[in-house]
């Protein structure tokens, strides 16, 4: 009985901040003024694997005037996809590095699986603890590039509740998942929960083929 | 007449199978081709692999005691300070009083857009991988010949060499048999007749960048 009550409680304390972030988001900190196109301070990159890091060296390759200002941080499971970034951008400085945990290696059990998850959530949230400065405090335009594998949904989920409990909305910190071009037709599993769970601010597949499909998503093409 | 190669099996799981079905009797399948190619003049052609950590077992069973060797010269030099890297076999070699195979097999480099540059392959021979196919996309005037690797999870190769076939931009191997088929037959130089249906739109995008970069 007890501890039904603590968890009813907690979920209403949970929905009360929701609230509250909504209201304040919406309606008192509506902000009149138009703040368009201005480059982001904060630009957090995840880089996956293989295609997945391919895929985002060529974004931020393409994008480099518009990122290269800002406060990079990235986010790697594997030590190649960090050599792959060090080698094509020699110049960027001004940028940090964190290793996360693999969240699903290809073809593991559902126990590996599981275990490997949780080991991921707790890395984010260590790399989260010892640079809170960076990831919680001081959200003005803070982008979030996500590409990729089984780590993203737990990426996305944590910085959607940085967001809540810094009651910060999407002009402060932008969550953009941009899909696979590998994916013609059907959304891969990462990008279906994050689809359907709403993780992310910014939804993009790259054939716009695919929005007949996924009407929340957007494409502006090829992007790789 | 030079004609240039270029073939990858791609870095995170290297696709073997590309290498083997290539090789694997060239002189009857391959070369014979290259020959046929240009029947007038002396034909020059060179030939850049990607094979991954394997490369060296490839070219030991494929290239090196069933050749003779030829005279080195500049243009296979002037490629392998191009790859700079150490893990790299190459052989000069002469089929025929008409065909000269300058062969160079090698691990991974970090210059493959510098390579391409430099070669510009008339026909490049890669794994279904995105990067692959894009790094191709590059290239003017090129065959792209692209071969799924069906054992990878989900065959999730297949999706986009068969969007990218519909695009006219590459010919699509649904998997080595078809690939093998493809060699014997001659069709490997041939161009897609579909080249450029639907035009492919790549490269910076300001739309992108205002609405979803910029705040």
């Amino acid at each position: 009985m007890v501890s039904n009550f603590w968890c009813i409680l907690l979920i209403l304390l949970f929905i009360a901040i929701f609230l509250l972030n909504v209201l304040f988001v919406k309606v008192i900190l509506q902000d009149p003024s138009n703040h368009q196109s201005q480059q982001p301070q904060k630009v957090v990159v995840f880089l996956g694997s293989g295609g997945h890091t391919g895929e985002m060296l060529k974004i931020i390759h393409t994008y480099k005037e518009t990122l290269k200002h800002s406060s990079i941080v990235i986010l790697y499971s594997e030590e190649n996809s960090l050599a792959r970034f060090k080698l094509q951008f020699p110049d960027i400085k001004n940028v940090k590095y964190y290793m996360i945990g693999k969240a699903r290696e290809v073809g593991s059990g559902k126990f590996s699986s599981i275990k490997s998850i949780v080991y991921t959530l707790l890395s984010i949230i260590d790399i989260i603890i010892k640079d809170v400065n960076y990831f919680v405090i001081d959200h003005k335009r803070t982008l979030i590039l996500l590409n990729g594998p089984g780590s993203c949904v737990i990426l996305s989920m944590i910085f959607q509740i940085i967001k809540l409990i810094t009651l910060k909305d999407y002009k402060h910190v932008k969550i953009v998942y941009v899909e696979s071009l590998a994916r013609c037709n059907k959304l891969s599993m990462t990008g279906l929960i994050i689809y359907y769970m709403k993780l992310a601010d910014e939804f993009l597949v790259q054939w716009p083929e695919m929005l007949k499909s996924y009407p929340y998503a957007k494409s502006y093409g090829i992007l790789v | 007449m030079e004609y240039n190669v270029y073939v990858t099996v791609g870095a995170t799981i290297p696709f073997d199978g590309i290498v083997d079905t290539l090789f694997d009797q060239c002189e009857e399948n391959l070369f014979k081709h290259f020959t046929k190619l240009n029947e007038k003049e002396r034909i020059i052609v060179n030939l850049v692999v990607q094979c991954g950590s394997t490369y060296e077992q490839l070219f030991n069973k494929y290239i090196k005691n069933n050749f003779e060797e030829n005279r080195e010269n500049n243009r296979i030099n002037e490629l392998i300070r191009i790859l700079n890297t150490n893990d790299c076999r190459n052989k000069s070699i002469s089929i025929n009083d008409k065909l000269d195979v300058n062969v160079i097999f090698f691990n991974l480099s970090t210059n493959i857009s510098k390579l391409l540059t430099s070669l510009s392959p008339n026909l490049v021979i890669t794994h279904a991988g995105t990067g692959s196919l894009l790094d191709a996309m590059n290239i003017k005037n090129v065959k792209i010949l692209t071969v799924v690797n069906t054992s990878l999870m989900n065959n999730h190769q297949l999706e986009i060499a068969e969007k990218f076939e519909e695009y006219g931009v590459v010919t699509c191997c649904k998997d080595l048999l078809e690939f093998k088929e493809e060699i014997q037959g001659g069709t490997i130089f041939t161009k897609n007749i579909q080249c450029g249906k639907k035009e492919i739109i790549r490269g910076f995008n300001k739309k992108f960048n205002d609405d979803i970069l910029l705040f």
